[in-house]
């Protein structure tokens, strides 16, 4: 019970910051359950975090990229 | 001692030939994972030395600079988890903290309040990117770049670059986290130009 309260707590008050780290997080497979669907509905009610993350994944993929350019003379 | 006690002739070749075709690329990666162009220019030497003797033994490098930049990566963190004892982590950790304290959060929220409206697959395309990239990463303070480097460019798992750094598993989520923050803010005009 408690355990769900603190749970409902995360999803209810989790900030725009915090639901931006989730989403680094959760590109590795480093968050959990309830740290996702904490995310997914700030996400659903908050516009700057549904603008920011495309974002994310330009990074995500840059950051894929970045290791290939490093070794060639790009 | 070392990789490079004696060396033959043959080997002593190699490096050379390593050196000028690979080593401004070798010497750029190791600058950007240690911050300081002196222990770059060492590690490198010691990577290159140590690649002599491994192929001496028969070990196959049939993509060359992979080869090496698999082995200077070793190197550099061999090199970090010794130097993580006498350096003060948690000073730069408040430190970098301190600094982003006041402005992170405008910043972020000033960013992703503007659309990106360039297909991603053509920005990763322009040279212009990669260059502004480049730079906001050497402009890092160095554990957050070597905190972003490490997990997000060389992939090593989240507990090795923990204690390679000797940081918590938290405060590298934070490095890396607001490292991504300042790229977004950086490469934030690029990816609005074009359109209004």
């Amino acid at each position: 019970m408690r355990r769900s309260i603190r749970h409902l707590l995360l999803v209810l008050t989790l900030r725009c910051e915090d639901a931006d780290e989730i989403r680094l997080r959760q590109h590795y497979g480093e968050s959990d359950r309830v740290e996702a669907l904490a995310e997914r509905l700030h996400r659903m009610i908050c516009g700057t975090c549904r603008r920011s993350k495309p974002q994310t994944e330009v990074l995500d993929e840059a950051m894929d990229q970045f290791a290939q350019i490093e070794a060639s003379d790009r | 001692m070392g990789p490079d006690a004696r060396l033959s002739n043959e080997q002593s070749a190699l490096v050379a030939s390593w050196f000028e075709k690979h080593g401004a690329t070798l010497k750029t990666f190791a600058r950007r994972r240690l911050g300081s162009e002196e222990a770059a220019e060492d590690v490198v030497q010691d990577a290159l030395l140590s690649a002599a003797v491994a192929v001496s033994k028969g070990e196959k490098a049939e993509v060359e600079r992979a080869f090496l930049l698999t082995l200077l990566r070793r190197r550099i963190v061999d090199l970090l988890r010794k130097t993580v004892r006498t350096r003060r982590v948690a000073d730069e950790y408040s430190q970098i903290i301190a600094d982003q304290a006041t402005t992170i959060r405008d910043e972020v929220y000033a960013v992703a309040a503007k659309r990106w409206n360039v297909p991603p697959a053509a920005a990763l395309e322009r040279a212009e990117f990669w260059e502004k990239f480049n730079q906001c990463l050497d402009k890092m303070p160095t554990l957050m770049r070597q905190a972003m480097v490490l997990r997000e460019i060389d992939r090593l798992p989240t507990p090795e670059v923990c204690e390679t750094l000797g940081i918590s598993k938290a405060n590298l989520w934070t490095l890396v986290h607001r490292a991504r923050l300042r790229l977004r803010a950086d490469l934030g005009p690029l990816m609005r130009s074009g359109r209004k």
